[in-house]
């Protein structure tokens, strides 16, 4: 115990030593009998998405301290992964422009029927389709499930692959799983990309506050938790208006699909049509809901800071949701620039963000009691402010990140140790990411892991580690999106909140396992389209078995001992197979050794 | 899981017998398939879902015919039953079945098959996805539950499953398989083993596989694998990609077709399956809507024709077997300005066996739909809440006690709605 206590504060003393992550990190390798080169291979499976060729020994050159500190600070240039973004249109559009440019099948009907062009009572399904592209061509519109299934999904996989800054788009997977929305919600649907793009990324390797005040302020969380819904009733018709604890969509994001395997099923709400008679007929009282929406106020504390026995009562829960009333997206065109007006004369009704407004005529602004602490009335934004302060400061929330980290970076049970460092970092360096990753990447518990390989791949991490590995050109990234959906990972298609779960049982089972082989047959094979494979090249087909497996070991299992996986790849592969080295790749793509990290 | 390889196969082995030489009496290898295999998994009661996503318009599918005020809130979609063209079915003197889903009818007559109509969730939202999300977890208006209550009902079961446990015939798993018990979620079951062009080298790099997985000190990854390489050699066996059903069972040459085709293949292979899900898109019908033909029309047709096929194939198998169907809420009792429906509350499922009260339209629906009857004035009003349905038809179904319906639907406290004798 004594010893324990003298370590924890020996490795603290360390790190307060080397305070900016990249002024000196100690990598306690060779203490667990890693080679330099082992060492490198690791790093480039915990930090990175695996190794291309060559890269292992890049990084033991370097030395792996400086590469992780560069990695830390993430801001190498990243030429050849630019380049291949320009594929992307999106990445380069505000939120307002995307909505502009991606054009669902409703709204697109509805255009084109005011421009005189279609009557959609009337004319017949075909000429409508017909008129509908023509004019999507003549606008420059794009359909609106390109932006998520195309767009969206395309450059994660591009970002994953080519990025030098490796540890950003790993974090950058990681926060955005912990901080989960879902393509398949309508409302968080069109905004997901920019989420990503402008709350996540960003902010991986930052200060825990700053990318919990952008999760908590942008539309995608506001419409996927339902916070947007949430509102108090405007005082004049406060005394008539009974609370509504149910979430009332009337119109506007109920939009699309339900998801169908994530196909568009037409399911545009027709609000033009439907708008015409409710006014008439519907009682103005009615058009409006109002009431309390809790569910962005549980998971902010259960899954984004707390943890679920962090310490919490459904009261807080409440008073916590009372507190984030008024926090709602921003509206676009003259929405937007009233109020832009209004605060320009010194209004102080809403107050826009970005994508982010306060609306005051929502908030509830009686007073509230969060975790003890008391909010007197009329706190406005603030207090919203202060209770997420008030939860990254929770030695809860410290432990609970903690834990979510090791569990992805070390092992499915991380000690309680590492945990117990890794947050008491987090305390000191109020919630910086990148110095509790320093405090993780320099414990011995973590390089204790390395010969063990006990982390099991995500689809994710299969796939990228794949084509890192072979040095893919990746033309399209679409072929490649169903084979995440078999392998269990459909890309931003994750319902719940809590995002996919972070072990090995909850990727394993009887058919992804299966999928996971057959992802590397098919890889192999040259039968997944839009990817070239620059280290299976035509001249490889003389190759026997034995060099083969020289070859491919080293690329796909760096600094591993593969002769057991070698015995089997031989005995399995004839000794008249064209192509052995096809073979090779498929078998070791799906061997246990690879579905391992 | 204590499932052991040889049990599994030698009882299955029997059982293939039956469904690959469809002469051989059932009862023959059932009886010796429960006196061999101690498991005796053979005889398992199975449920079976579909989740028709987008909402179904129920007041089309199962009609009150002789509502003026339906006929008068939807002018170009309301079927009269005394227009010939139309071909309703009369089922009970005040509703009617669509013309396409007439193949449910003989069903219906024979008393197997249930209609719960004004069914749907507390929570209003219109949202398809918040709605399909509350339906599958089984909460209606708590988002942050991590397991769908189908994977919830598994875990209640309380007996060992196989593999085939928890059959999922989607492209992702769904989410109200999400959880603990271990589902296999696949499109098509024949794309359910190594696939190489060459089916002999898929035999060989199969084999290598197994070998490597054998010997792998990641106990679970050889587990697992070993339960893949089962479920393969199990599936080759009961001839998925050459499978013939029973006679006069005409399955649509559709996705719905092939996955219930498939489903019946399971049930009469004897693989222990015991839940199992598909789904069905296109019901989101904004937009010309139509009445014997159109969007509405080829959705029931396909549905119907696969559920008929469905049941005749099952034969003998059909006293093991209840199918329900869902969907996650109805649409607008007015048509709207495209000739279609919006997204509503209320709608209607089906609920097919031979242990069901069939022959009967369930729940309320107003007399006459008129404006001050619907829910917020434009809805079918939910009268039954679906869990007590589901509670029901699972609960009777896979013997699950009514004990444990709050650990099925998590802040429930119903009733269950007695939809199953």
């Amino acid at each position: 115990m004594i010893l324990r206590f003298a370590l924890a504060v020996l490795c603290c003393g360390a790190l307060l030593a080397v305070a900016p992550a990249e002024a000196g990190l100690k990598l306690p390798y060779k203490a667990e009998g890693l080679s330099k080169e082992q060492a490198a291979a690791y790093l480039l499976e915990r930090f990175a998405f695996g190794a291309r060729p060559g890269e292992v020994e890049k990084v033991a050159k370097m030395g792996p301290e400086k590469w992780l500190a560069q990695q830390l600070k993430g801001n190498l240039p990243d030429a050849e992964l630019d380049k291949r973004l320009e594929a992307f249109p999106a990445l380069k559009m505000t939120q307002e422009e995307m909505s502009k440019v991606y054009v669902n099948n409703g709204r697109i009907r509805r255009m084109v029927a005011q421009a005189g062009l279609i009557d959609p009572g009337k004319t017949p399904r075909k000429e409508m389709n017909e008129k509908i592209s023509a004019y999507r061509k003549e606008h420059g519109l794009r359909p609106y499930g390109m932006l998520s299934n195309q767009e969206l999904k395309g450059q994660k996989l591009m970002r994953a692959v080519y990025s030098e800054n490796q540890l950003t788009e790993v974090m950058t997977d990681f926060w955005f799983n912990h901080f989960n929305v879902t393509t398949r919600d309508g409302g968080a649907r069109p905004r997901t990309l920019s989420y990503e793009r402008d709350a996540i990324r960003p902010n991986v390797l930052g200060k825990f506050r700053v990318i919990l005040g952008a999760t908590a302020k942008h539309p995608a969380m506001l419409y996927y938790l339902d916070n947007a819904q949430s509102r108090m009733a405007p005082p004049s018709e406060r005394e008539q208006a009974k609370p509504e604890p149910k979430k009332e969509v009337a119109s506007g994001e109920m939009g699309m699909d339900g998801g169908m395997d994530g196909e568009m099923m037409g399911g545009e709400m027709a609000k033009a049509p439907e708008k015409a008679p409710a006014k008439a007929q519907t009682p103005p009282q009615r058009r409006r809901k109002y009431g309390l929406n809790e569910n962005y106020a549980r998971e902010l504390m259960e899954l984004h800071t707390l943890g679920v026995d962090g310490g919490y009562t459904q009261q807080d829960v409440t008073e916590v949701a009372r507190v984030l009333t008024g926090w709602a997206a921003a509206p676009y065109g003259n929405g937007r620039k009233n109020i832009e007006k209004q605060m320009a004369n010194g209004n102080k009704n809403n107050i826009l963000q970005g994508e982010f407004v306060f609306r005051k005529s929502w908030h509830d602004d009686k007073a509230k009691v969060v975790l003890g602490e008391k909010f007197p009335a009329g706190g406005g934004i603030e207090e919203g402010e202060r209770v997420l302060d008030m939860l990254t400061e929770h030695s809860s929330t410290a432990r609970f990140i903690s834990t979510k980290l090791a569990r992805r970076f070390v092992n499915d049970a991380p000690s309680d140790d590492l945990i117990d460092e890794m947050a008491e970092t987090f305390t000191k360096t109020d919630g910086d990411i990148a110095a509790v990753m320093a405090t993780l990447a320099q414990s011995r518990v973590f390089w204790a892991e390395a010969k063990k390989r006990s982390k099991m791949k995500s689809p994710l991490e299969v796939v990228v580690s794949s084509l890192r590995a072979l040095e893919a050109d990746v033309k399209n990234p679409q072929p490649m999106m169903r084979w995440f959906d078999r392998m269990g990972e459909p890309l931003y298609g994750y319902l719940p909140p809590t995002g996919f779960p972070d072990y090995a049982e909850s990727w394993a089972n009887s058919g992804t396992l299966i999928a996971r082989m057959n992802f590397g047959i098919h890889l192999a094979m040259g039968r997944i389209r839009g990817i070239e494979l620059k280290q299976l090249p035509e001249e490889s087909a003389g190759l026997t078995t034995e060099e083969a497996l020289v070859m491919y070991s080293k690329l796909l299992l760096p600094a591993q001992d593969t002769s057991a996986i070698a015995s089997e790849v031989k005995q399995t592969i004839p000794d008249d197979a064209e192509r052995k080295e096809v073979q090779v790749i498929s078998m070791l793509l799906g061997s246990p050794e690879f579905q391992y990290r | 899981m204590e499932w052991t390889r040889r049990a599994f196969m030698k009882g299955s082995g029997l059982a293939l017998f039956s469904a690959s030489f469809g002469g051989t009496p059932l009862f023959l290898s059932r009886a010796a398939d429960a006196a061999n295999n101690p498991l005796a998994h053979s005889r398992r009661k199975v449920l079976v879902t579909i989740f028709q996503r987008g909402a179904m318009d129920g007041l089309m599918a199962v009609t009150p015919f002789n509502d003026p005020a339906l006929a008068e809130a939807r002018p170009n979609l309301f079927m009269h039953l005394t227009d010939p063209k139309n071909k309703l079915t009369d089922l009970d003197g005040r509703f009617a079945l669509h013309p396409s889903f007439a193949d449910l009818a003989p069903l219906y007559k024979e008393g197997r098959l249930a209609i719960v109509h004004g069914v749907g969730s507390p929570n209003k939202t219109r949202s398809h996805f918040d709605a399909q999300d509350y339906m599958e977890n089984g909460t209606p208006g708590v988002k942050g539950t991590r397991t769908g209550w189908l994977n919830r009902a598994v875990g209640l079961l309380g007996h060992e499953g196989t593999p085939f446990r928890s059959v999922a015939l989607t492209r992702a798993l769904p989410r109200a398989f999400y959880g603990k018990e271990p589902s296999i979620a696949v499109d098509d079951l024949r794309s359910f083993g190594i696939q190489m062009p060459d089916p002999q080298a898929a035999e060989q790099v199969e084999e290598g596989f197994e070998a490597m997985y054998a010997r792998s000190a990641k106990r679970l990854v050889q587990r697992v694998s070993q339960e893949s390489f089962d479920a393969i050699e199990l599936l080759e066996k009961i001839g998925v990609r050459d499978y013939k059903p029973a006679e006069g069972a005409e399955y649509p040459n559709t996705a719905l077709g092939r996955r219930l085709q498939q489903i019946a293949l399971l049930v009469k292979s004897d693989v222990g399956l015991e839940v199992a899900f598909t789904e069905t898109g296109g019901w989101d019908t904004h937009v010309q809507q139509g009445t014997t033909t159109g969007s509405f029309q080829r959705r029931a047709d396909e549905m119907s024709r696969s559920i008929a096929a469905f049941w005749t194939d099952l034969g003998t198998y059909q006293d093991d077997v209840v199918l329900m169907t869902m969907t996650e809420f109805g649409r607008t009792v007015h048509q709207n300005g495209s000739l279609g429906t919006d997204h509503g509350r209320g709608s209607c499922l089906f609920v097919l066996g031979n242990n069901v009260a069939g022959g009967k339209i369930h729940g309320n629906v107003p007399e006459k739909l008129v404006k001050d009857a619907l829910e917020d004035r434009r809805d079918l009003p939910v009268t039954t809440d679906f869990r007590s349905v589901f509670a029901d038809v699972a609960g009777k179904h896979l013997n699950i006690d009514r004990s444990h319906d709050i650990a099925m639907f998590p802040g429930w406290e119903g009733e269950r709605f007695k939809v199953m004798t």
